[in-house]
């Protein structure tokens, strides 16, 4: 058997490990790669940062763990950022699978940023109804969580002293692994109470999205690990942020993009030499 | 009889229907009680039918252990974990080893949660990435017109989405591998810049005549159910 | 830093002055008001137009001494009830008259009837019912408070214990530990005793109306009743709000439209009053301080206005945070509640036509049931697949998405589910529907039962195969990869939402060799599916799917409705996009027409 014959008929095993090595390897090497901020994520960034201090900003959280290398990053990035900048946050989630990963999250950031719970950020945790919850915060954030994550009473919240409704909110930023940018955040809080959104989304489902970037509806879109790591940068650049995960993890992705790339390119040469030898063998029978 | 069973199914599916889609448009405080209220309905009847599907779980594969079909040694750990979690999740067990992680009653169970299903759940979602390279490698042949674009699309936001392209720009622009138009310069392969024109034309314009096709149907899916034109979901004839 | 002050204030006077100049005075009069406000403010107006009367607040006439700095005035004012609302909120359109410093705030009182009271009033019974259960509370606390505070300071002390250990890494650590666990678990257990008891109560004191409880509705009224009775006006949610914050007309196209006049007119929204608790009113307010029931009284609460009731304005102006401000009356204006949001009249309109061409469409279709629908080819394969299961004597396995059922791709999943059930009846093959949600188990068992019933053959449907997995996204893909590998169905159906988990469930399927159809709206997840599948159906394929097979001309008759109404919005699309060449050609001729009137169908209005 040829060399030809063999790659075409490689066995996907061979592949998969391949695969495991170019993920592997680069995340046990100290590899640095320079990484360029594409002009939708920069849109989440400046959104946020052209927000003036004091201001009040909807992070919705609504991923779990099977997406957390792409998505908890930029969590950490956006918490950052709010904290640097003086901006409250208010964190949320619709799906019943998240508050976990978030509560991690925000109080470790809370934690470096030396940040108060109720004062300067609120975890409002998960409630039940996805559509229900986003109507009923239109109405009053209160009434619609009357208690946060950790079960204190929102109402007396120092937080929610001139913040009541979701219109009080300057931007809404949906970290999603699912659909919620498009079904929920989108249509029902955004548009309809007239609050700047942007979005960032698992790698897979950020083409879906295009189109509500393209049309403004989306102020930015940071897209899977790639606009995380983008979003780590602009914020490591701006605020002495060190890198995180997303950053780490970005030489993995060259790597195993290079090789599906390499392969695909080898696969079609090979491709190409059989029909040919195909050819020459039903010209020369 | 007949009428319980084949109109009145129709009647309250009208009935909601006009009443959900009113709603929409009503801002009163009414409409939004009435929209809290359906939230409550459905949590019950959520409720409700977890229970259904928990004895459909179980007589699932209680009936499979029980004739011995292929492969039912499985379902003794299907039932045996869903056992243990539940009675974790239940009793107020307090182990010191595990709740050592989190010293309350529900330690092993968010024990079980954390080191359990989540590095599960995100083996299943990584499984994914050796999938799409053998589909790649599988997919991506040059057979025709289409599938050579489809290809060289493909490579090329490959390449465009990860940092090793903004790296070959630089390169190529450090190496004068670049033309000028007006004061910005690009490289010859500026993946990045290529991956962002196909996001944003190409690929939004499809998305959204796709995306038109289907709200279009939606409302006309709607609108049979609505008008009792489409029973078929009921389980009754057309 | 006081020269600098000082400095300003010089200035500041001889502005006033150069102001008081006859001639002077007349262009800028707006800007000023009485000199000394701050005097004059605690006695309610000062200077203002008639109220009631939108528009016409004025500041008075004039002075020309003043001590300090006057604070701007709103002028041009006009208050309103807002439209689209739940009839509880009021705006205020206004300008300003004079200069406004970066400290300038501004703050909304309203002036607030006993009648605010009535929907916070408790009955005889209620407040009766609500002392007993306030003094049920208060006896089961009691013991708990202390005792809970006691083992809380020595969980503190035994944690520091621990801590200190854990640190030096010294051999008696895990006895440590053991007694720091100890201690928090018995401060759980005080905890739950405590969270009980004020459960029990929360149930004796639910009640209807406005506020869900009892102790809330009783304290809303007695801090209501307090503020009323102290002062004449109530400050509003909008208290020294920065006048940088403040946003305009044109920020609001959903109130105001498009472009509307005067863009830059100020524009604030109010819709609660703080009523403030009676210590604060009386001065004898102590933060921090707990009650009986281990509760902190908030120094105030926001109540919502009410609908249907007239309310009078006052602004108060603030140069600095120190100032007491300047008041203006405002006027006064009625909330209404309104029945119908016109903002989304055009939204309205569109699906009022739309649902009307699909029903036209379907009457059309009941007159003329020959009609062309193209192919489809996947829904022709249907058949195709079901043969090729029977004849090798292997099970079909159709997916109905991982949506719930109030989700339309799952409902099209359901309808398509009936029509395969029907031809695998037909046929006497084997149908295996896993499910994610146990609703949408429920009616897919009864779909197929029915269809297996009428297509005469019940004694073919087996229940138990149409179960349920578990809800779990990937929990539930593992599961379906494993019977796919297991029962190597022949034919594998995937219709519906899918996520993350397309390719897994397509590629594990290819790998056994299924013929297979999907058939989703996702459309994010199309090219793994057409990577992977045989036949996909791309989104609204998915839809037509159950009319398709059916053939019924009442249901191919909304395919015909969907195309017209299709063919409406590209043509929409196309004229918007000519008008936008026009205009850009215009522009470049110096012309400068806004061409983007098609915007109010799209846009809320």
């Amino acid at each position: 058997m040829d060399l030809v014959t063999v790659i075409l008929n490689l066995d996907r095993r061979i592949i998969y490990t391949i695969v495991a090595l170019c993920v592997i390897v680069p995340l046990l090497l100290p590899l640095k790669i320079p990484i360029v901020p594409t002009p939708e994520t920069r849109g989440v960034f400046d959104a946020i940062d052209a927000l003036p201090e004091g201001s009040h900003i909807l992070i919705a959280a609504d991923f779990d763990p099977a997406s957390k290398p792409e998505l908890l990053p930029v969590l950490h990035a956006a918490l950052a950022h709010c904290f640097n900048k003086g901006i409250k946050p208010d964190l949320v989630t619709l799906w019943a699978t998240g508050p976990g990963l978030m509560q991690t999250a925000i109080e470790t950031e809370a934690a470096r940023y030396n940040k108060e719970e109720g004062k300067d950020y609120c975890f409002l945790g998960f409630r039940y109804g996805t559509l229900a919850v986003v109507i009923g915060m239109a109405a009053s954030i209160t009434n619609t969580f009357n208690t946060d994550f950790y079960g204190k009473p929102t109402a007396n919240m120092p937080i929610y002293q001139d913040l009541r409704k979701l219109s009080q909110y300057k931007f809404i930023l949906d970290i999603a692994a699912g659909n919620t940018v498009d079904t929920v955040w989108l249509p029902f809080a955004s548009q309809q109470e007239r609050v700047d959104m942007g979005a960032c989304v698992t790698a897979v489902s950020a083409t879906q999205y295009y189109p509500y970037y393209q049309a403004g509806q989306l102020k930015g879109l940071a897209g899977g690990m790639k606009g995380s790591a983008e979003y780590e940068k602009l914020v490591g650049d701006k605020y002495g942020v060190p890198p995180g995960d997303a950053t780490k993890g970005m030489a993995a992705q060259s790597f195993v993009h290079l090789f599906i790339v390499l392969s695909i390119i080898i696969a079609n040469i090979c491709y190409f030499q059989m029909m040919k030898r195909e050819r020459n063998q039903r010209r020369a029978s | 009889m007949l009428f319980f069973k084949r109109q009145w199914p129709v009647i309250i599916a009208f009935a909601m229907g006009v009443i959900m889609w009113a709603r929409y448009y009503i801002p009163t405080e009414e409409s939004a009680h009435l929209q809290d209220e359906y939230a409550r309905w459905d949590i019950v009847i959520v409720g409700f039918a977890a229970l259904l599907g928990l004895l459909s779980l179980i007589h699932h594969h209680w009936s499979k252990i029980r004739n011995k079909r292929p492969g039912f040694a499985f379902s003794y750990i299907t039932l045996g974990a869903m056992a243990v979690m539940a009675l974790a999740g239940l009793l107020p067990v307090r182990f010191f080893g595990f709740a050592g992680m989190q010293n309350s009653p529900d330690g092993l169970y968010t024990w079980m949660f954390n080191n359990i299903q989540v590095p599960m759940q995100a083996t299943m979602f990584s499984v994914l990435a050796f999938y799409m390279a053998s589909a790649a490698f599988r997919a991506f042949r040059a057979r025709s017109t289409e599938a050579t674009a489809l290809l060289i699309t493909a490579c090329i936001v490959m390449i465009g989405r990860v940092p090793v392209g903004d790296a070959l720009v630089t390169w190529m622009k450090d190496s004068h591998m670049a033309f000028t138009i007006g004061n910005a310069t690009y490289a010859f392969l500026d993946f990045p810049k290529l991956t962002e024109w196909l996001l944003n034309v190409p690929n939004a314009g499809a998305f959204r005549g796709i995306n038109l096709g289907i709200i279009l149907s939606m409302i006309a899916l709607s609108v049979r159910i609505i008008f009792g034109i489409e029973r078929t979901y009921m389980g009754g004839a057309d | 830093m006081l020269n600098k002050l000082r400095v300003l204030e010089i200035c500041a006077v001889l502005a006033m002055l150069l102001a008081a100049l006859p001639g002077v005075s007349a262009a800028q009069g707006a800007a000023v008001t009485p000199p000394d406000a701050a005097a004059k403010s605690d006695a309610g107006k000062v200077a203002a137009g008639e109220p009631g009367k939108p528009g016409t607040a004025t500041p008075a006439a004039t002075q020309p001494i003043a001590p300090r700095v006057v604070p701007p005035a709103p002028s041009e004012v006009e208050v309103f009830d807002i439209p689209n609302d739940d009839g509880t909120n009021l705006g205020i359109l206004y300008k300003w008259a004079g200069a406004t410093g970066p400290d300038t705030t501004v703050t909304i009182s309203l002036q607030v009837s006993q009648d605010q009271l009535k929907d916070y009033t408790l009955s005889e019974a209620e407040r009766q019912r609500l002392n007993d259960a306030l003094a049920q509370l208060e006896q089961d606390l009691a013991p708990l408070l202390p005792e809970r505070d006691r083992i809380k300071a020595e969980e503190d002390t035994a944690k520091a214990a621990y801590d200190l250990a854990k640190n030096n890494k010294t051999p008696d650590m895990l006895g440590l530990c053991r007694a720091y666990y100890a201690k928090d678990i018995e401060l759980q257990r005080v905890s739950h005793a405590i969270d009980a008891a004020n459960d029990r109560f929360t149930a004796r004191t639910t009640c209807g109306g406005v506020i869900k409880d009892l102790r809330t509705k009783a304290r809303v009224h007695d801090y209501l009743e307090a503020t009323i009775r102290s002062r004449q006006w109530l400050t509003s949610d909008v208290e020294d709000k920065k006048v940088a914050d403040i946003e305009t007309k044109g920020d609001h196209p959903e109130l105001f439209g498009h472009d509307p006049d005067e863009a830059d007119k100020l524009f604030i929204r109010i819709d609660q009053i703080q009523a403030l608790n009676p210590d604060v009113v009386y001065g004898t307010f102590q933060p921090g301080v707990k009650d009986k029931t281990d509760l902190e009284p908030p120094p105030s609460v926001l109540v919502q206005l009410l609908k249907n009731h007239v309310y009078e304005l006052q602004m108060v102006v603030k140069q600095s945070p120190t100032d007491t401000g300047a008041s203006y009356d405002l006027g006064g204006a009625k909330t209404q509640v309104n029945y119908f949001k016109t903002s989304l009249l055009n939204n309205f309109v569109f699906a009022v036509l739309f649902s009307i061409v699909i029903l036209a469409s379907i009457m059309m279709a009941r007159r003329n049931p020959n009609m062309f629908i193209r192919r489809i080819q996947g829904l022709e394969a249907v058949d195709e697949a079901i043969g090729r299961a029977t004849e090798m004597g292997k099970p079909v396995l159709y997916l109905c998405g991982m949506d719930a059922l109030a989700s339309l791709n799952t409902l099209a999943a359901i309808n398509l589910l009936s029509r395969v059930a029907r031809r695998v009846a037909d046929y006497d093959s084997e149908l295996i529907v896993p499910c994610r949600d146990p609703v949408v188990m429920t009616v897919a068992q009864e779909v197929v039962k029915e269809a297996y019933i009428d297509q005469g053959r019940p004694d073919s449907y087996r229940e138990s195969n149409i179960f349920f997995l578990t809800d779990d996204q990937f929990a539930f893909t593992a599961a379906t990869c494993g019977i796919m590998m297991r029962e190597k169905p022949a034919a594998n159906f995937f219709m519906g939402g899918y996520y993350a988990e397309a390719l897994l469930l397509a590629e594990t399927g290819a790998s056994t060799g299924a013929i297979q159809i999907a058939g989703t709206d996702a459309t994010n997840q199309l090219p793994f599916f057409i990577t992977a599948c045989d036949y996909t159906l791309i989104g609204e394929e998915l839809y037509a799917a159950s009319a398709y097979l059916s053939r019924e001309p009442l249901l191919l008759g909304s395919l015909k409705g969907q195309d017209v109404a299709k063919a409406l919005v590209m043509i929409l699309i196309i004229v918007q996009t000519l008008l936008f060449v026009a205009q850009a050609i215009l522009h470049k001729n110096g012309i400068d027409v806004p061409l983007d009137f098609l915007k109010v169908l799209v846009q809320p209005l």
